[in-house]
């Protein structure tokens, strides 16, 4: 998986590409707690996103929790088989998706 | 062969060392066989040189000395001829003083040998036949007897040549004959020869020719008179000279001596073995000779050599008889002689002495083989001194290898010792005992630094694998713990088949393959009271232990909560209190989807409430179809606190069929990474027998994700739950 970041001001747009699942859900997990501090809109863009595991599941929920305090979280640009996963669980109902 | 670093050194050293012995050798003995070969070279021209320089050497020696003795021999000749010629002289002007001045002598009388003993030297007077015929008159008589006061010098004079043959005499023209010294006889002895008494002087030659001369001169050689004491025949030489009184001639006076010593110096002078000497006189004959024979001896008729044959020995010849002095190379018959001469002006003779040339030759000869023969010796020793010089050569190299092979052996294993050293102690080491040290190579190079490179080595493998050692301890513990808690969460699950066999209607089956690393999938089954049965199957967020264990505490929430439940209607306030107890403190915001399902046994209504899991699969057996259970879309357990949950409830018919399955299966990857997705499921699900038995339904479903997954390895738990309604 290929993790982009990008800030601008207070916002930070995170785009992912690839598979998000359990080998690489701690690298995120990091990433985010790094960039994080003092940003208000957290933006992630799945254009490129083909898969979310369950493990890649917890960290856009933990971010989501983190962002609810600080400010909001927006998804972007996810495709059919994530968008899938995301109302299977019910997490679309719970998060900004953007389609 | 094995080519050790030993036995490298040892070659290199070998190698090195027999290189330079055989270059050296090689110089050696090329530099001794150009000097043995310039020595035998050396050794013909110098007895060639020699030779030639011998000869021409003792050719110019004996030219000299040929030249130097017949001078010497000529003048010793002529000085004795001398002193005859002057003793001749002397003699004539006494014997002309008394005969000019008679008055100044008183009458003397000498013994006749007639009638009285001559002693040695002593004057007596002979009377020639004529005279003793006429008889002596009274005035002779004086005459004789003051003629014989020449008996004063006579006699003193005969005493001087005494040891020689020898006699002094003068003779008158009257007839009588005054003499010392001849024909001596025994002593005091008359002498009684006839012949003596038949002697007239004034017929001898040697009173003619002194006469005709009118001056002193020498006579021809007598051959005959006496015999030498080794009794051989020896020559007289005579001289005379006239002498007078007053009236003029009145007779010769002469003296005999035998050219003993001329005749020695001539016949005892000769250089080699066919060397000779020869006197010639004026003639060109030969008078003395140390020949007896030939044309060189001294013969009464010899021949004039001036006209002899052999030119170069005639021209010698004439220069001998013109008074010169010189060496000459002559030829005699088929032999070539060096002739050198001297003249005796005294007598006009000449001396001359022959050395045959082969003398010289003979001794170049002999110079040359002399010096060959000494070359010949040198290089036989120079040819000894090369053989031994090899033979010690070879020896000296044979020692010298050896000791080269001996000290190459102890270098390069004084060189390599070090390396088996290390190598010895390195093997020890790999053989696993790491305490082992290297401290035994203090060599001070690269071997020591590879020793002191080891020793770190084996240190940091001793930390290294004591540190593996514990991580391998440990990781072996956890694997056993892993396995330990695998067992326990599969021993929490419900594993008896089939679980109520006095329960007829319904069948229910599961089977769960984990995957390699334990993981959060679980499934549930009890029965509430006689005519509920509670279905779960969930699948817990992430892998491994933090997964295990919250799955199990969601396996327990879940039924504490179902188990204490009043009314089927309350059925999602389960999963909403269970949610609630899973969001306390889950930091981790570990989460777990649940698909929880309750059928009453009796009416066939099932009530099911999804926590974001999979959709399962209802078959309507009536209609012979499959297809997914509608679901609403809840949220997962123990993300969220104080979600809703909204309950669903559909009916089945006996022979209908509720399927549950985790992602594990539409998840479930080939090689190529290609999910058996969830439509694949539903297609198999609508072309397989579902009516069978439910064990043999979930081996089916199996052996098609299989086909789909074939060699890639397994990624995620693959749990699957049948319920049929009988």
């Amino acid at each position: 998986m290929e993790i982009k970041k990008l800030f601008d001001g207070t916002t930070l747009t995170v785009t992912l590409s690839g598979r998000l699942d359990a080998s690489n859900a701690q690298e995120l997990t990091k990433e985010l707690n790094a960039a994080l501090n003092g940003v208000k809109d957290l933006i992630f863009d799945f254009t490129n996103l083909k898969y979310v595991a369950s493990a890649g599941l917890r960290v856009l929920l933990t971010a989501q929790k983190r962002m609810n305090k600080q400010g909001s979280m927006t998804i972007r640009n996810v495709n059919d088989s994530v968008m899938e996963v995301l109302e299977m669980t019910g997490f679309a109902d719970l998060m900004n998706i953007e389609k | 062969m094995k080519w050790t670093i030993h036995k490298r050194v040892r070659l290199l050293v070998l190698s090195a060392g027999i290189l330079s012995f055989f270059v050296l050798s090689v110089i050696g003995f090329i530099g001794v066989s150009s000097i043995r070969n310039d020595v035998s070279k050396m050794g013909v021209e110098l007895g060639e040189s020699s030779a030639s320089y011998t000869q021409s050497i003792l050719t110019d020696q004996l030219k000299q000395t040929l030249s130097e003795l017949s001078k010497s021999r000529a003048e010793y000749i002529n000085r004795d001829m001398e002193r005859m010629m002057q003793d001749v002289i002397v003699l004539a002007e006494t014997m002309t003083e008394i005969a000019s001045h008679p008055e100044n002598y008183s009458p003397r009388i000498v013994p006749d040998p007639r009638y009285e003993r001559i002693g040695k030297a002593e004057t007596y007077i002979i009377y020639s036949p004529a005279l003793r015929e006429s008889g002596v008159s009274p005035a002779l008589r004086h005459e004789i007897e003051i003629a014989s006061n020449i008996r004063d010098y006579l006699v003193p004079l005969a005493k001087s040549y005494l040891n020689y043959k020898s006699s002094f005499y003068v003779g008158s023209k009257n007839g009588y004959f005054l003499c010392s010294g001849i024909l001596p006889g025994v002593d005091y002895s008359p002498i009684i020869e006839d012949e003596i008494y038949n002697y007239d002087p004034r017929q001898r030659p040697w009173y003619q020719n002194a006469e005709k001369a009118n001056k002193p001169l020498f006579s021809d050689l007598y051959a005959d008179i006496d015999f030498d004491e080794n009794g051989r025949l020896y020559q007289v030489v005579g001289c005379s000279a006239p002498y007078y009184d007053a009236n003029g001639f009145a007779g010769v006076v002469g003296l005999d001596i035998a050219n003993i010593d001329i005749h020695r110096a001539v016949t005892h002078t000769g250089i080699g073995e066919d060397g000779f000497s020869f006197v010639l006189d004026n003639n060109g004959k030969v008078i003395i000779s140390s020949m007896t024979e030939g044309v060189f001896s001294a013969q009464e008729n010899g021949v004039d050599l001036r006209h002899s044959t052999d030119t170069a020995l005639a021209d010698a010849v004439k220069n001998m008889v013109e008074g010169k002095s010189g060496v000459e190379l002559v030829k005699i018959g088929d032999e070539r002689y060096y002739i050198a001469y001297s003249p005796m002006p005294s007598v006009n003779w000449s001396f001359a002495t022959l050395t045959r040339e082969e003398e010289i030759l003979n001794a170049a000869e002999q110079g040359r083989t002399y010096f060959a023969e000494q070359i010949e010796k040198f290089q036989e020793r120079v040819s000894d001194n090369y053989k031994v010089m090899v033979s010690i050569s070879i020896v000296l190299l044979a020692v010298l290898l050896g000791v080269l092979f001996y000290f190459s052996n102890k270098l390069s294993g004084r060189f390599v010792k070090p390396i088996e050293k290390l190598s010895d102690n390195v093997r020890d080491i790999a053989s696993g005992n790491l305490d082992k040290k290297i401290t035994d190579i203090h060599t001070g190079d690269e071997i020591e630094h590879l020793a002191v490179c080891f020793n770190a080595m084996t240190d940091e493998l001793k930390e290294y694998m004591a540190n593996l050692t514990k991580v391998t301890a440990d990781r072996e513990r956890i694997a056993t713990e892993l396995n330990v808690a695998k067992d326990i969460q599969r021993g929490m699950l419900p594993s008896i088949f089939p679980p109520y066999p006095d329960k007829t209607e319904f069948d229910i089956y599961a089977t769960m393959q984990a995957a390699k690393e334990v993981g959060g999938d679980f499934y549930d089954f009890y029965l509430l009271d006689e005519d509920h049965l509670v279905v779960t199957i969930a699948d817990v967020s992430g892998k491994g232990i933090p997964a295990s264990l919250f799955m199990v505490i969601s396996k327990t929430v879940l039924k504490n909560f179902a188990v204490f439940m009043n009314n089927p209607d309350d059925f999602a306030a389960v999963m909403e209190c269970a949610n609630n107890q899973l969001c306390q403190g889950n930091d981790e915001m570990m989460f777990v989807t649940v698909f929880l399902g309750m059928l009453d046994l009796k009416t066939g209504k099932f009530v099911y409430v999804n926590g974001g899991h999979n959709p399962p699969i209802i078959y309507h057996k009536a209609e012979n179809r499959c297809e997914y259970l509608k679901v609403k879309k809840n949220f997962v357990l123990g993300g969220m606190e104080d979600m809703t949950f909204t309950q669903q409830e559909i009916q089945l018919e006996h022979g209908d069929l509720i399927f549950m399955y985790t992602d594990g299966v539409n998840e479930a990857m080939n090689v190529d990474k290609e999910e058996y997705t969830s439509e694949r499921l539903l297609n198999f699900m609508n072309k397989t027998d579902c009516t069978v038995e439910l064990t043999k339904l979930l081996a089916a479903v199996k052996g098609d994700v299989e086909d789909h997954v074939k060699d890639a390895e397994q990624s995620d738990d693959m749990t699957m739950i049948a319920l049929r309604r009988n």
